[in-house]
C-alpha cells in the first residue's frame, strides 16, 4: 500500500510535469501561427474606411453580403518560401462594382491595418490578379479581412484591415492619336518595297518608317485587332521591327520573313501603340454600316472614335497629309463621316460649312 | 499543505522550463531545401520524416539522417552525380553520390544542419547547411535546358549545373511597407536579392527562341537572363517583369519556317480554291531527310525544294501533329504530350468545313487526337509488319475522289527509327520507301502538295528516341509542292 502511494505521488508530479509542457507547445504553435500580425488593437473593427471613392466608409456587414468566392491562394514568404492557404472572402472587384469602378482604374490601393501597418498594391498586380478581402483564411476567421493575392508575397497580405485607399485613378483612355492608315502609307517618307507572299508579289511598309514618320516613341507592346474580330497582342520590338503588307491578299497583313506565319496577323483593322491607334479606313469599310452625308456614304466618326477609345475632350483637329487642318468640337465631330471617293479618302461634316471638309485625311488628334 | 503548494509549484516551472528546451528547437530548426537535379525538391519537413540514426560525436551519441536516405528520397534524374553541401555562410562543400554511405544529416543548435562524412577529410563537414543542391555528372542533352542553334547541339544545362555557374546578383525591389505612428511614417523598402545567369555569358546571340515544359514559347532578344528555382530553370526577361517557368531549350537564331505552316498554307490555299494534299512522315528529321538525300535514299524528295522548319516542345506525335493542324503552339491547342488528345482550338479540318470544303485524313490504326473528324483507319492486311503500304494505298484510291484537302499520316518511319536509330540503314530503307509513295502521291494529285513531319529522332543506346530539345528532333524538312 505504501508502495502504491509513493508511486502515485511520483506519477502525479510526473503527470503535472507532463501537464505543463504540453500547455507550452499549445501555446507555442499558436504564437507561431499569429506571429506576423504585428500588435493589434483589441477593439472590433465594424466599419471599412474608405478614401478615393464616393463613400468614406462601408460596413463590414455590408461586404460580408456580397458575393463571396472561395480560392487556393500561395503566398510567398521573405524567404521565398511558398505557402498555399484556403481563402475566403470577396473580390476587391465585387466591392468597387458597387461605385462603378475596378482595381484596374487605380495606379495604387493602399490597404491599412489596425496596427498602422499599411502596403500599396502597385497596378501590376492590380491589373492582372484577383484580390480577395478574406474572411476566413484556411478556415480561420480574420478580423475583420485579410488581404489575399495569389502567388504574391505575404508583405501584401495585410491583416486586420481597417482603411483602403483608392489612389491616383487612372484616365480612362490615354489614346490621343488616330491616324488613318491608308492615307498614311501614300505619304513619300513611307518607302513602300516588295513582299513575296506566296505566288504573288506585293507591297510592304517598315513598321519602323510609320511610327517614325508619326512621332511614335518606344512602347513594350502593341494591340492588334483584325476584321474578322480578332485579337492579338504582340511585342512592341517584335512590331517596329517587321513590316505591313499593304496590298494584296490579306493586306494590311502583320508580316515578316523573321517570323513564323503563326504571328502574322491579317486584315488589321486597329493597331493600337501607345497613345496612337493606325485605323484601316478599308477594313473599316467591312465592319461598320455606312451612312449617308451630303451625298457620301462613309464610316461615322463616331464609330471610329468608339472602336480605338479615343480620349474624349472639347475639340479636336483634324489634319490631311499636306498638313492642311480644322478644329472640330467633339458635339460636331458626331456628324462627320470617313469616305473614298476617286481613290482619296476624305471627311465630310452635315450641316458644317465646307471648308471642315478634310481631303487626304491623316489623322484626328485631342486638341 | 503549503510546503506542498510550493514544491508543485516549483514542479511546475520545471515543466515548463522543459518545455521551451524540447518545443524551441523543433519549432524553429532553419530550413534546408534539397534541390538541383532531382525529381522532388526536398524541405526540411520531408527530412524530419526520414527514419533517424544514431551517431557517436565527441564521445556522445547523436541522432542524425543518413544522406543517402535523404537523396534517394529527392530522386536524383541521373545515376552519376554529386553533392554540394553548400553553407549559410557560402562555403561549400563537392562529395561524390556514390560514396556517401558515412554521410550523416545532424542539427545541433550551434551548427545549425551539418553534415558529418566520417570517410571524407573533415573539410567535407559543412556546417549551417542551408542546401544541398544534387549535380548530374552526364550532360547528354536528356534533362535540363538544351542550347541549339540551327544545325547542332551547342550546351546542355542542367539545374544542378546552373547553381555552380557564375552569376549576377540583383536587388529585385518587391514592395515597399508603412507603419504610421503618431503621425510618423516607418517606412521599409523590401527586395530580394536574385542571382541571374545572363544568357549572353553562356552564347552570343541576337535572337532566340525559348520553348517551355508547358508547351509556351516566347521570342527573346540577347538581353535575359536563367534563374534556377528548386528543381527547375526559368527565363527571366530584362528588368526582371517577365518569367516563363521550367523552360527545356533556347533555339539561337531561329528560323521562322514551322511545321505549324501546314495549317496556314493549306488554309490559303484552299481558301484560294486550291487543292491541298498534305503528306505527314511521322519522325522524318531534317538530319535523316540530309543523311538520306547524301546517301541516294530519296531521290524525288532531294529534287524539291525543302525549308528546315521547326516542330515544338514536346516533339513527341501528338504535340507536333495538334500544332500541324491548328498552327497553335501547344500551350494554346491544349496539347502538351503524348497523354494529351484534346484540342482546345479549330483544327485545319474544321477550316475547311467552314469554307465548305470536303477533309480527309487517313491514319494508322488508332485514332491519335480529338479531331472533328473520324479518321479512315487501317490495319496491317497483309502482315507485313506496317501499315504505311495500306494507308498508301487508301490515299491513291481517295486521290481519285478530287477531295479538297487530304491528309495522310505515314507512321513507319519513326517505327523504325525507334528500334533501329534515326540513321540506321533500316530506317534509310523506310524512308526510300516513303519517298516512293510521295513521288506517286505528288505525281497523281492535282492540286498543292505539303510534306512535312511532327519531329524527328536521335539515336540511343536502344535505337532512336525523340522528346527533347535537340536538333535532331526540333528540325524536320517542309516541301511545298
Amino acid at each position: 500500500m505504501k508502495l502504491i502511494r509513493k508511486n502515485i505521488k511520483v506519477l502525479s508530479i510526473l503527470l503535472l510535469i507532463l501537464l505543463s509542457m504540453g500547455l507550452l507547445a499549445c501555446s507555442n504553435e499558436k504564437s507561431e501561427k499569429a506571429a506576423n500580425t504585428g500588435v493589434k488593437e483589441n477593439k472590433e473593427v465594424k466599419e471599412i474606411k474608405l478614401s478615393g471613392l464616393e463613400k468614406e466608409s462601408i460596413s463590414v456587414d455590408k461586404i460580408n453580403e456580397l458575393d463571396k468566392v472561395s480560392k487556393e491562394f500561395r503566398s510567398i514568404t521573405s524567404s521565398g518560401e511558398e505557402k498555399t492557404f484556403k481563402v475566403e472572402g470577396v473580390l476587391l472587384n465585387r466591392l468597387l462594382k458597387k461605385f462603378n469602378k475596378k482595381q484596374s482604374n487605380f495606379t495604387k490601393i493602399r490597404f491599412i491595418a489596425t496596427d498602422g501597418y499599411s502596403i500599396n498594391l502597385p497596378s501590376d498586380i492590380l491589373t492582372k490578379k484577383d484580390v480577395v478581402l478574406a474572411s476566413k483564411v484556411d478556415g480561420e476567421k480574420q478580423t475583420p479581412f485579410r488581404v489575399a493575392v495569389n502567388n504574391e508575397r505575404s508583405m501584401y497580405w495585410v491583416k486586420d484591415i481597417s482603411k483602403i485607399e483608392f489612389l491616383e485613378e487612372m484616365e480612362m483612355s490615354n489614346i490621343n492619336k488616330v491616324v488613318f492608315f491608308e492615307t498614311l502609307t501614300t505619304l513619300e517618307e513611307i518607302k513602300k518595297q516588295d513582299y513575296t507572299y506566296y505566288e504573288s508579289t506585293d507591297k510592304a511598309i517598315k513598321v519602323s518608317d510609320m511610327l517614325n514618320k508619326m512621332g511614335c516613341a518606344d512602347f513594350e507592346s502593341v494591340f492588334f485587332k483584325a476584321s474578322d474580330g480578332f485579337k492579338k497582342s504582340e511585342d512592341g520590338k517584335i512590331f517596329r521591327e517587321n513590316y505591313i503588307k499593304i496590298t494584296g491578299e490579306n493586306a494590311p497583313l502583320f508580316i515578316s520573313p523573321d517570323l513564323p506565319k503563326g504571328m502574322h496577323v491579317k486584315n488589321i483593322l486597329t493597331s493600337s501603340y501607345g497613345n496612337t491607334v493606325f485605323f484601316s479606313i478599308e477594313e473599316g469599310f467591312k465592319v461598320y454600316d455606312k451612312k449617308e452625308v451630303k451625298e457620301n456614304k462613309g464610316i461615322p466618326l463616331t464609330k471610329i472614335i468608339n472602336e480605338v477609345g479615343l480620349k474624349s475632350a472639347e475639340k479636336y483637329i483634324i489634319t490631311a497629309t499636306d498638313g492642311y487642318n480644322v478644329e472640330i468640337s467633339s458635339k460636331d465631330l458626331n456628324k462627320g463621316i470617313v469616305y473614298k471617293k476617286d481613290n482619296v479618302y476624305q471627311v465630310v461634316f452635315k450641316e458644317l460649312p465646307k471648308n471642315t471638309n478634310v481631303k487626304h485625311i491623316l489623322k484626328i488628334e485631342v486638341k | 499543505m503549503r510546503n506542498k503548494i510550493i514544491i508543485y509549484f516549483f514542479i511546475l516551472l520545471i515543466g515548463v522550463f522543459l518545455g521551451k528546451l524540447a518545443f524551441n528547437d523543433k519549432i524553429y530548426l532553419e530550413d534546408i531545401k534539397i534541390i538541383g537535379d532531382v525529381r522532388e525538391v526536398l524541405s526540411t519537413k520531408d527530412i524530419l520524416n526520414l527514419k533517424e540514426y544514431k551517431i557517436k560525436l565527441d564521445s556522445t551519441k547523436k541522432k542524425a539522417y543518413k544522406i543517402n536516405d535523404i537523396i534517394k528520397l529527392s530522386e536524383p534524374v541521373k545515376k552519376d552525380f554529386n553533392i554540394l553541401l553548400v553553407g549559410s555562410d557560402g562555403i561549400c562543400g563537392e562529395i561524390s553520390g556514390d560514396k556517401l554511405n558515412e554521410s550523416f544529416l545532424y542539427y545541433s543548435k550551434e551548427n545549425k544542419w551539418e553534415v558529418i562524412n566520417f570517410n571524407h577529410p573533415i573539410n567535407g563537414n559543412i556546417k549551417k547547411i542551408k542546401n544541398i543542391v544534387i549535380i548530374s555528372q552526364t550532360k547528354d542533352y536528356s534533362y535540363g535546358v538544351n542550347i541549339i542553334n540551327q544545325e547542332k547541339n551547342i550546351e546542355n544545362i542542367t539545374p544542378g549545373n546552373l547553381y555552380k555557374m557564375s552569376k549576377k546578383s540583383f536587388l529585385h525591389k518587391q514592395g515597399e511597407t508603412t507603419k504610421e505612428i503618431e503621425d510618423i511614417s516607418y517606412n521599409v523598402s523590401q527586395f530580394r536579392e536574385r542571382k541571374l545567369l545572363p544568357i549572353k555569358d553562356i552564347i552570343e546571340y541576337k535572337r532566340a527562341l525559348i520553348m517551355n515544359s508547358k508547351g509556351n514559347e516566347k521570342y527573346i532578344n540577347s538581353s535575359g537572363y536563367l534563374e534556377l528555382k528548386g528543381n527547375t530553370i526559368n527565363y527571366v526577361s530584362k528588368g526582371l517583369k517577365e518569367k516563363i517557368k521550367d523552360i527545356r531549350g533556347i533555339i539561337i537564331n531561329p528560323t521562322s519556317n514551322r511545321n505549324m505552316n501546314l495549317y496556314y498554307d493549306t488554309y490559303h490555299y484552299i481558301e484560294n480554291d486550291e487543292k491541298v494534299l498534305a503528306i505527314f512522315l511521322d519522325g522524318f528529321g531534317y538530319k535523316q531527310y540530309e543523311y538520306a538525300a547524301l546517301n541516294g535514299y530519296i531521290p524525288f524528295m532531294s529534287t524539291l525544294e525543302i525549308k528546315k522548319a521547326m516542330s515544338v516542345y514536346k516533339p513527341v506525335t501528338n504535340a507536333g501533329f495538334a500544332a500541324m493542324i491548328t498552327g497553335k503552339i501547344p500551350k494554346e491547342n491544349g496539347v502538351l504530350n503524348r497523354s494529351y488528345r484534346k484540342l482546345k482550338v479549330d483544327t485545319i479540318f474544321d477550316k475547311v468545313d467552314k469554307l465548305g470544303k470536303e477533309g480527309i485524313l487517313i491514319e494508322g490504326d488508332i485514332k491519335i487526337l480529338d479531331t472533328s473528324i473520324e479518321p479512315k483507319l487501317n490495319i496491317d492486311l497483309n502482315n507485313n509488319s506496317t501499315i504505311d503500304d495500306e494507308i498508301y494505298n487508301l490515299a491513291m484510291k481517295e486521290i481519285k475522289k478530287n477531295t479538297d484537302f487530304l491528309m495522310l499520316h505515314f507512321h513507319g518511319i519513326d517505327n523504325i527509327g525507334h528500334k533501329t536509330g534515326h540513321l540506321s540503314k533500316e530506317t534509310m530503307e523506310s524512308i526510300k520507301i516513303h519517298d516512293e509513295y510521295v513521288k506517286n502521291l505528288v505525281k497523281n494529285w492535282e492540286g498543292k502538295v505539303i510534306m512535312t513531319s511532327d519531329h524527328g529522332m536521335h539515336t540511343v543506346k536502344e535505337g532512336g528516341d525523340h522528346g527533347q530539345v535537340r536538333v535532331e528532333d526540333i528540325f524536320v524538312p517542309y516541301i511545298i509542292k
